[in-house]
């Protein structure tokens, strides 16, 4: 490994669906394909087919399919299915490559009635013990979010937030009735398979002021003068004479505007000094602070875990096609490229 | 929407496509080309920064030459072919398994800062 960059990773807070975490002595190649998988290429569960029979409701028949598949249906177990297209038990679907849902409700009263989520009926429930796990994600009352809603709601007197998800509404005498199969899939398929509603990172500033030459060139009155310019960023310490990066700053949390930068330049351009001078420019970030939310289908620790997998499964398999690539190349040429 | 690709094209090889395809010509030793199918930017990138690391390659670059063809190419132009230098297709080699062991470390890190997470109990560690 005489190239390995040795990443160090630590992780500064979690809750089931959050996670951030900071990644140190890495590059932004490591950080982006990081992103992108756990965007993109971990494995969920979602409803891709949708047999519709009855269907009276306002939305038309594609609306609802759709609906249906955006739904988060937990997938915890996702590794215990085949894909669908390469199951060896079956040749359209079965319990090791997909769920069976029906979904049948009728309204009979006066009122409007929501269709949910929760109405969908998991016929595979029986047949193995990880379909069963394959079910429509509900928090209500779990998560941060719901919890602080529900305050709300019994403070004002309000209604409680509906549990799970509304499909459609129904009038008396309206009717739905459908067959839904969900498959594994990758968000690079669609997104409703997408695990992750943000997986985010930023990079330390990668421009910052040198203020020990600035605070030697600069008179008092420029010195207050471009902590005038920097939005809160600079702060003039008047017993030191001296310019202080405001205590954000330091935590990471601004970048430096161009003007305060055009007016650092100007000021000790006077004194002669060459703006590249008094800025130090880090083109090559090494420190990611990461922040990743989860649809709930995964727990965060899950799709940090999940992503890794993919990359590394990735990785060999290029290493194994490309070893028998090489097999046939060296047959081919009777080892006359000793080079390769 | 009827020329539509299937979406499942992006993600499955098709039958009797290798994988990985290169070319090396005789008359250039130091030159490499590695066509990698359905894959993105994700190993792209990755692939390309980590051969730029490796003091035996002079040039190194990928494109996605269409984006309804799912694969990349990826060049790779070693210095001068002497005793004990690698050539393209060893530097390519050496980057993967460079890869491979940065990811099980960082997998291996952040399965010991959930340990320690977990035994501190703290949910806010810094804000
Ligand atoms: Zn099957």
């Amino acid at each position: 490994m005489p190239n390995a960059r040795l990443p160090d990773i630590k992780l500064e807070r979690v809750t089931s669906s959050e996670m951030d975490f900071t990644l140190l002595n890495a590059e932004t190649s490591i950080a982006n394909a990081l992103r992108r998988v756990m965007i993109a290429e971990v494995p969920t569960m979602a409803i891709d087919l949708v047999n519709m029979e009855v269907n009276t409701s306002p939305l038309f028949d594609e609306f609802v399919a759709h609906r249906l598949g955006l739904i988060p249906l937990s997938s915890h177990e996702v590794d215990q299915f085949n894909n669908t297209r390469d199951c060896d038990r079956c040749t359209d679907h079965c319990p090791y490559c997909s769920i069976e849902y029906v979904l049948d409700v009728s309204c009979d009263s006066e009122d409007f009635l929501d269709v949910m989520s929760k109405d969908l009926i998991n016929v595979y429930e029986k047949e193995r013990p990880e379909c069963a796990s394959v079910k429509p994600v509900d928090n209500s009352g779990e998560s941060e979010a719901h919890a602080r809603m529900n305050q709300a709601s019994k403070s004002d007197g309000g209604q409680r937030p509906p549990e799970g998800i509304v499909i459609t509404k129904l009038r008396r005498g309206q009717r739905i009735k459908c067959t839904c199969i969900a498959k594994k899939g990758t968000g690079k398929e669609h997104a409703k398979w997408s695990a992750a509603s943000t997986v985010r990172f930023r990079t330390d500033p990668s421009i910052r002021f040198r203020l020990d030459k600035i605070n030697d060139t600069l008179t008092k009155d420029e010195k207050i003068d471009l902590e005038k310019y920097s939005e809160g960023m600079l702060v003039y310490n008047l017993t030191a004479d001296a310019l202080e990066y405001e205590e954000c700053f330091q935590e990471r949390r601004f970048a430096i505007s161009t003007d305060t930068i055009k007016k650092a330049g100007d000021l000790t351009g006077l004194h002669g000094v060459h703006p590249h001078e008094i800025m130090v420019y880090n083109d090559n970030p090494t420190v990611f602070n990461f922040k990743c939310e989860t649809t709930g289908v995964l727990t965060a620790k899950e799709l940090f875990f999940k992503a890794i997998e993919v990359l590394m499964n990735k990785l060999n398999s290029i290493q194994g096609y490309l070893d028998v690539e090489l097999e046939e190349l060296r047959d081919r040429n009777n080892n006359t490229y000793g080079m390769y | 929407m009827s020329n539509a690709p299937d979406r499942f094209e992006a993600v499955v090889l098709p039958d009797g496509v290798k994988k990985i395809e290169f070319v090396v010509d005789e008359q250039y030793p130091t030159w490499a080309q590695f066509k990698i199918e359905r894959e993105d930017h994700t190993l792209g990138n990755l692939l390309r920064m980590q051969l730029l690391r490796d003091d035996n390659v002079n040039f190194v670059g990928y494109r996605i030459p269409h984006p309804l063809e799912h694969h990349f190419i990826l060049r790779v132009q070693s210095k001068k072919l002497e005793e004990g230098k690698l050539g393209p297709v060893e530097s390519f080699i050496q980057a993967i398994e460079d890869l491979q062991s940065d990811f099980a470390l960082l997998e291996e890190r952040m399965k010991k800062q959930f340990e320690i997470h977990a035994s501190m109990n703290v949910p806010y560690h810094r804000r």
